[in-house]
């Protein structure tokens, strides 16, 4: 559908900036950033065009859509860049717009919890009752000890984040069943 | 196999040429697609040809030095090269010839390069048998090749410089601080040109009027410069180093040895037209100067507004004005050189009838620019034609009448980074002005330029890649319709002004003025350099050089740097005050000619003049440009062209229809 470039958001450039995309002007869509991408050949996820929207204040494309939280945030683009308009810090700016709207993934949300209640973004359950039936030594990691988890509770409940990541206090990992963006 | 008659002293070895030929490999440009060897062994057989070699780079030292050992130990009377274009590198060689005994047209140049290897790059068979034809032609026309010597011309110092725009004005400037004696015409009233209705000027943004017009009171200023504006030249004849020129003074109406440029005239004159300085969007009078820091500050009378009225004669209080005078003047002078500054005209956006710039609220970037000027018709504001608002969204449309088949093919050059120029100062004086840029490249290809156009973006200034489709206007608004290549979508964008970034255009006259100076133009109708690399500002016709955008698009240090090219190119032809001049003139062999004077009406150049008194005809050496037309129609044989003389074509000719034998 034909885009009318008057109705679109000016301040989203400017918000773009105070979230850490501050150099997002200097792009003019060379397309260096989407031809290392690792992601974009199979996903929708074409950062050239992000940068451009941005500039154009297109914000509903870009943030009711996925793309922008399927960078795999390898940072390739950031490296590369020829204008040192850091693609990444752009997305990064995105993403934190985006949750600050309640627009978020579950896949992301899960991942948050995940980490608030066992200390892991991915879930080990499975490999702890493993290790424990064969008589392996217990793991030691950040969600083996409550006390390392209670830690990592305190820093997200004085952080934004808390509300941003959308944690729950009554939540139940998922278990095994694998984590991805879906 | 015409080892004794080599031995001989070189006088005689006129009548029994020992030819040399020379094959060059030019890199792999000719020996990529022609088998040089087979052509070397082909030459051997050819009759008269005693020494045969290649070189994988003949021009080089090296090469040179060949030739000239061969010549000089071994006694070759003549040479023929089989290389590239005579157009660059015949003169190369002829200097080798020179700096031994042999005389400098004794050598033929072989073209096997332009118009054999390369254009039949994919048939290396036929291509070798096409080089070996040619070889064969130029030795066959080597054999009947005569010694000739160069004519010395004496050369007036002193230029005509045609066009007072900021090339013109440099290329006076130069040559009157060296010396030399400038007349500059100018059509317009005053000099300046089109640099003189800009407001600021890129990557720096200093203001046009402040960097022009000091150079401009320069030029009033230099009495080496006679300065001759509201003129144009009428007439041009003789040839290199002294040609005669009529200029036509346009009659002004006012004594400008009078007038002081009070302006009181244009004040009381009732006539208001259209301000062509302010691209019509404003009026002057009839009598009017033309602008605040015009050169010469005077007044001219419009002659085919003005009603005579008279108020303007009352009121001047010099008694400059005499609207009775109505008759053109003619100055006639003489000059050693030419320089043609002629500039540009802007592409007439109405041809592009999908941009709509009968509304209002289309303008092309000159107008703006003379919106933007301090001095302009808005006094520097922005304003829509329609209702005399600053406007809040404005669109610019890029290569409006460039890169276009149906116009103008080629790009203008300046367009992308005066469209950025116009959108930064906008965004300087309206930071919340919404501006958009359509393009298809971006190309801000200058020192300092790149800088310019990040800046723009960083301005907040919105680009799209796309070209525009239409305009439609919506009352006083107007939708530009595109396409955004990086969204992959279609566009539109509501605006309350668009900007045509019109094209740069040969002007509409330059067709008659090339026809006037007998120099080329291209099918642009910009006028022709010789060479676009090595000899950027010089013409087909010597003496005559072009600089700045008559010669194509071109932005401001561009325009200055030929301007001051061409000012050097025609110092260094007029300094010595003589010049050698190739000795290809036609001669009349009396004793055969029958004064039909057949060749006195063909001769394009007025060269042949037959003189009753003496029962003769004679040719003018300086104008005879050596073209050979009387030669070839001169029913008795009568006129020899030098160095293309019947002989010689004829051998050429039988060499080229004989087959490779």
């Amino acid at each position: 559908m034909k885009i009318v470039l008057n109705d679109t958001n000016e301040e989203l450039v400017n918000k773009v900036i105070q979230y850490g995309g501050e150099n997002i002007y200097k792009c003019f869509q060379c397309g260096m950033c989407a031809s290392g991408c690792p992601v974009a050949g199979d996903t929708d996820h074409k950062i050239k065009r992000t940068m451009h929207q941005v500039l154009l204040g297109l914000d509903e494309q870009i943030l009711d859509k996925k793309s922008i939280w399927l960078c795999t945030t390898c940072f390739m683009c950031l490296e590369r860049c020829p204008q040192n308009a850091g693609p990444t810090e752009v997305i990064f700016a995105l993403r934190r717009i985006s949750a600050e709207k309640g627009i978020i993934p579950d896949a992301q949300i899960e991942v948050a919890n995940n980490i608030y209640h066992l200390g892991h973004a991915v879930t080990v359950e499975k490999g702890i009752k493993l290790r424990d039936k064969v008589g392996a030594p217990v793991l030691n990691t950040a969600g083996s000890d409550k006390k390392h988890i209670d830690e990592i509770q305190r820093i997200i409940n004085l952080t934004k984040s808390f509300k941003l990541l959308k944690i729950k206090k009554d939540w139940k990992p998922k278990g095994d069943e694998v984590i991805a963006c879906d | 196999m015409t080892k004794s008659r080599s031995r001989k002293k070189k006088k005689e070895s006129n009548d029994f040429p020992k030819i040399g030929v020379y094959v060059c490999h030019c890199g792999t440009n000719i020996a990529g697609s022609v088998n040089i060897e087979e052509v070397v062994n082909y030459s051997k057989t050819l009759s008269n040809v005693s020494i045969v070699r290649d070189h994988m780079y003949l021009c080089s030292e090296q090469g040179q030095n060949l030739i000239k050992d061969d010549i000089q130990k071994d006694g070759i009377t003549r040479v023929v090269a089989a290389c590239c274009s005579p157009r660059t590198h015949e003169e190369i060689f002829r200097k080798t010839l020179n700096s031994t005994d042999l005389n400098k047209y004794l050598y033929e140049q072989v073209n096997i390069r332009d118009q054999c290897s390369w254009p039949h790059i994919k048939d290396k068979e036929n291509a070798t048998k096409k080089a070996m034809t040619l070889v064969k032609s130029g030795v066959y026309r080597a054999i009947e090749l005569e010694p000739l010597e160069d004519r010395k011309l004496p050369v007036l110092k002193s230029t005509l410089v045609i066009g007072g725009g900021i090339s013109g004005i440099n290329a006076a400037l130069d040559l009157a601080r060296d010396g030399y004696k400038v007349y500059l015409v100018e059509k317009n009233p005053s000099i300046g040109g089109k640099m003189a209705q800009l407001d600021k000027t890129f990557p720096t943004n200093d203001c046009s009027a402040c960097i022009l017009a000091p150079m401009m009171v320069d030029i009033s200023n230099n009495p080496n410069v006679e300065l001759l504006t509201y003129s144009e030249v009428e007439n041009v004849s003789g040839h290199i180093g002294n040609y005669h020129i009529v200029v036509r003074k346009k009659q002004t109406s006012v004594d400008w040895n009078k007038c002081n440029g009070c302006g009181d005239c244009s004040i009381v004159c009732p006539v208001k037209v259209d301000n062509e300085f302010n691209c019509n969007m404003d009026k002057r009078k009839a009598i009017y100067i033309q602008f605040q820091q015009a050169i010469p500050m005077k007044a001219v009378i419009d002659k085919t507004k003005c009603i005579k009225c008279k108020l303007c004669e009352k009121r001047c209080q010099v008694g400059a004005i005499d609207i009775t005078k109505n008759d053109d003047e003619y100055v006639e002078f003489d000059v050693g050189s030419i320089i043609v500054a002629t500039g540009y005209d802007l592409f007439d956006p109405n041809k592009k009838a999908e941009y709509d710039y009968d509304h209002p609220n289309v303008i092309t970037s000159l107008e703006l620019e003379r919106m933007m000027c301090a001095s302009g018709p808005t006094k520097g504001e922005i304003l829509r034609p329609s209702d005399n608002r600053t406007p809040h969204t404005v669109s610019f449309i890029q290569c409006v009448g460039s890169r276009d088949e149906k116009t103008n093919d080629y790009c203008s050059r300046i367009c992308c980074t005066y469209s950025i120029k116009h959108a930064r100062l906008l965004k300087e004086k309206y930071p919340d002005m919404d501006i958009y840029i359509h393009y298809i490249d971006l190309r801000c290809f200058g020192k300092g330029y790149e800088e310019y156009y990040r800046m723009a973006r960083e301005k907040g200034v919105k680009f799209i890649r796309g070209r525009i489709s239409q305009v439609d206007s919506i009352g006083d608004r107007l939708e530009v319709s595109g396409d955004d290549d990086t969204l992959g979508e279609q566009i539109s964008v509501i605006a309350d002004l668009v900007v045509l970034a019109v094209a740069m255009e040969s002007p509409k006259d330059s067709k008659n003025l090339a026809n006037l100076l007998n120099i080329s133009t291209d099918k642009t109708g910009f006028f022709k350099e010789i060479h676009p690399k090595l000899k950027p500002v010089s013409t087909d016709s010597d003496g005559i050089f072009i600089a700045g955008a008559c010669q194509g698009p071109k932005e401001i240090p561009d325009a200055v740097s030929q301007g001051k090219a061409a000012a050097s190119a025609a110092s260094s032809l007029m300094s010595k005050g003589e010049i050698g001049v190739e000795p290809l003139f036609a001669q009349v062999i009396d004793e055969f000619c029958a004064k039909c004077r057949t060749c006195e009406s063909l001769c394009t150049y007025k060269a042949i003049k037959y003189i009753e008194d003496e029962n003769k005809i004679e040719v003018d050496i300086a104008l005879c440009k050596g073209c050979g037309v009387c030669s070839a129609a001169c029913p008795s044989s009568a006129i020899k062209a030098n160095h293309f003389t019947n002989s010689q074509v004829r051998m050429q000719i039988l060499a080229l229809t004989g087959g490779l034998k």
